[in-house]
């Protein structure tokens, strides 16, 4: 739930995606769930040339299993705070992987 | 994929746009506002505009040739006879094309022709406002009325023609399986970057939500909130809710709509919210009654189905989870080979208690993850205290004080700080210190501890003060050739800035006999000519200098101190001064004032200079400027050489009169 939780903050923020088809897309980020799947608005193709088809959509949503990368702006991330919510996240897991062969079981 | 995200603009025309509108209408509490609201976004707001087809009122200027705009007169209002001619055969294409259903469009497109010719001669200005914009409100033929009114009745059978196919109760069995996939045990710890990132950019709670959260979400409360606000932005997508996380561009049209409807359509919203709560509230005691298993295995049946959430996804890639706490590795000599890569200070070279250094350092790392974990046990419990009940016998307050001081020890404890000083070689208090992680944890553990521990702290960083990596690399950067690498300097700042500050700030509030203590201490323990190369060194004693001779102001001053101790300090000062006598000009950094440094880079040293010239006697003061004369020369040329922006060159200026106004003398008394 980390980058689920951390998508949530960049709701707003102008975000580029790239996806696995080599596509990057630039767009407001405008929601994202729970497999991170993508939703921008006002968006442009970094490329525009090579998908011209892409010349007229403004909105679009993104399977969250084809993203490659997210490209963010740094002033939008507190580094600190993501450290240590990846170290809870860590730690819960950890717990969650010591209690699951008790619960297989039951 | 046709520009209308959300629904706006355009007419339905498309059997997607319209399924979509049919759902909505179809959603509980459809009204007849609702349908007005839908007339609304049906309605792109031309109303009896001209369709574009029809709308030859730019012709000329579309059509035209560029040469005939530019060239001769163009004329913007029609009113030559020319362009009337132009407009008849177009009109006659246009209205004969697209024969679409809607009576409304054929009405217009008859009406056309009875609009344009009774109107040829008169001035051009009166013409313009008649044809197009603004669009005039109803006109009064019946006709057109009747008209509107066919259409939207036409619009409205054509959306609820698929109305009420499922039933509430298969509603609620599909909302029930996609807000149970978010639900979670523990939605503060889920989404815990989230929360504090909004607490600490000063959240803006969306509009409706009641549910205040604080860090340690509480039981059905919890859940049920984090399912709300998921779906709260579901909602908001649809622009039916104010936006959320304080982005209101996000929905302009419906900050248009609510200008409009005010008060009608929020408590449309609310009541919609309010009872979406409801359900999820049902879903969350549901959920709670089963316990989620990851697996799930059928009587009779071979095998085990897991069941997926968002909790427990599909794992792509098989990780080995063996028992890592395990340390043996004896032949490890590729990190004893590049001590530089790992070990900057090496620090890690020496002896230890494992069997190697890779060993070593490990432990160190698993002790500064302890130190981590306990910091956020400790944070979180401040986060709780708030929520306690004020009287302090009830049991779950004793529960959080025995917590609260369970976590610190053991914090305390992975420290290291409390070892004795003599076992081993770094002390591991300085191992911890050498990787950044552990300088950043420092500060934000120092804010939980008591005095005494910050004290054992600042005692254990001084007695230990030249295995420092920060310290070990600062003075082998001294040399005429190397200088210090980035990574070195960017350690530097961050041990200054992070760890040293909490040690600072207890010594500038320390007693003379502790001050006294800890300067003999320091003095004893490390080589102080070696180190006071070292910038961190030069900060220590600094502040130590500062601290003493406040003390004494205050001590002539009479308020209270016993003067033994303070004839101790003039004693130790004396001692100090011996040890750094000869070796002064060695303070500066090396490459401070050559070409290609950073003029100010030396404000440090100057800052020393000063804080020893403060205690120092007039013998001393003698010695002092005789052996930093050339310093002082060289700096105040570079200020006025003109190689620097005035405020700069001021800046340098500024520097060395820090120095010279503490001895009574000021940079422009001096005489090149």
């Amino acid at each position: 739930m980390l980058f689920y939780s951390f998508f949530k903050t960049q709701v707003g923020q102008q975000v580029t995606v790239e996806l696995k088809n080599d596509l990057a897309i630039q767009g407001v980020l405008e929601s994202v769930d729970q497999f991170l799947n993508i939703k921008l608005r006002d968006i442009h193709v970094v490329d525009p040339e090579r998908y011209p088809h892409m010349l007229s959509i403004k909105n679009c949503f993104i399977r969250g299993s084809v993203v490659r990368y997210v490209q963010l702006s740094p002033s939008t991330v507190d580094t600190a705070l993501l450290q240590d919510a990846a170290r809870r996240e860590a730690q819960s897991t950890q717990q969650m992987n010591q209690a699951k062969p008790n619960v297989a079981q039951a | 994929m046709s520009g209308s995200f959300f629904g706006l603009g355009g007419p339905a025309d498309d059997p997607i746009a319209r399924e979509r509108a049919a759902f909505r209408a179809s959603m509980p509490g459809a009204s007849a506002l609702d349908t007005r609201l839908e007339s609304m976004a049906l309605n792109d707001g031309l109303r009896d505009q001209l369709d574009e087809v029809h709308d030859t009122f730019n012709d000329e200027t579309f059509d035209a040739d560029s040469r005939v705009i530019t060239g001769g007169d163009f004329d913007f209002f029609q009113s030559t006879t020319a362009g009337q001619g132009r407009m008849a055969p177009q009109q006659q294409q246009a209205a004969g094309a697209p024969r679409k259903v809607m009576t409304l469009a054929e009405l217009e497109a008859q009406l056309i022709p009875q609009r344009h010719t009774p109107a040829p001669a008169p001035a051009p200005v009166a013409r313009a406002p008649e044809v197009a914009w603004p669009p005039k409100l109803a006109r009064a033929d019946p006709e057109t009325i009747a008209a509107r009114r066919a259409e939207r009745l036409q619009r409205q059978a054509a959306l609820t023609k698929y109305d009420n196919l499922m039933s509430q109760r298969d509603k609620d069995f599909i909302i029930r399986i996609q807000v149970s996939q978010l639900l979670t045990d523990d939605p503060a710890a889920d989404d815990f970057y989230c929360h504090m990132f909004q607490l600490s950019r000063g959240a803006v709670p969306a509009a409706g939500a009641t549910q205040q959260r604080d860090g340690a979400g509480d039981g059905a409360g919890g859940d049920a909130s984090s399912a709300v606000r998921a779906l709260q932005e579901a909602l908001a997508q649809r622009g039916v809710q104010a936006p959320v996380g304080g982005e209101p561009e996000q929905l302009g049209a419906g900050a248009q709509r609510d200008q409009h409807f005010g008060r009608a359509r929020r408590s449309n919203t609310q009541s919609s919210m309010a009872r979406m709560q409801q359900q999820v509230q049902r879903f969350v005691n549901e959920a709670r009654r089963r316990p989620k298993i990851p697996h799930v295995a059928l009587e009779g049946a071979l095998g085990k189905i897991s069941v997926n959430s968002a909790r427990n996804p599909k794992q792509v890639i098989q990780v080995q989870r063996g028992h890592s706490s395990s340390v043996s590795h004896p032949a490890h000599d590729a990190k004893q080979q590049s001590p530089s890569a790992y070990d900057l200070g090496g620090v890690f070279s020496g002896l230890g208690d494992a069997r190697s250094p890779a060993a070593e350092r490990r432990k160190t790392l698993r002790a500064v993850e302890n130190v981590y974990t306990a910091v956020l046990r400790l944070e979180q419990l401040i986060r709780e205290h708030s929520r306690l009940p004020s009287s302090a016998d009830h049991p779950s307050v004793q529960n959080w004080v025995r917590a609260y001081s369970e976590a610190r020890d053991w914090a305390w404890a992975e420290l290291g700080a409390a070892q004795p000083i003599m076992n081993v070689y770094p002390h591991p208090l300085v191992r911890f210190l050498a990787f950044s992680k552990g300088k950043r944890v420092i500060p934000r553990l120092a804010h939980h501890l008591s005095i005494d521990q910050v004290l054992a702290l600042t005692t254990t960083i001084i007695a230990n003060f030249e295995s420092l990596d920060v310290c070990r690399f600062g003075s082998f950067g001294q040399s005429a050739e190397s200088s210090i690498s980035t990574r070195q300097r960017e350690e530097t700042e961050l041990f200054l800035h992070a760890a040293l500050p909490p040690a600072l700030s207890f010594l500038s509030e320390a007693s003379v006999q502790l001050v006294n203590g800890l300067l003999a201490l320091f003095m004893e323990r490390n080589n102080v000519a070696w180190v006071a190369r070292t910038r961190p060194a030069l900060v220590f004693l600094t502040v130590v200098l500062g601290r003493t001779a406040a003390l004494k102001q205050a001590g002539a001053l009479g308020a209270g101190d016993d003067p033994q101790a303070l004839y101790q300090a003039t004693e130790l000062y004396n001692h100090l001064f011996g040890t750094l006598q000869g070796g002064l000009s060695s303070v500066f950094p090396p490459a401070a004032l050559s070409q290609a440094g950073d003029p100010l880079e030396d404000a440090y040293a100057w800052q020393f200079l000063a804080t020893l010239a403060l205690g120092a006697s007039v013998e001393q003061q003698h010695a002092l400027v005789t052996e930093v004369r050339d310093k002082v020369l060289e700096a105040i040329q570079l200020a006025k050489s003109g190689r620097f922006p005035a405020d700069v060159a001021a800046a340098i200026t500024a520097n060395i009169n820090l120095f010279l106004n503490t001895l009574g003398l000021d940079a422009s008394q001096v005489t090149m």
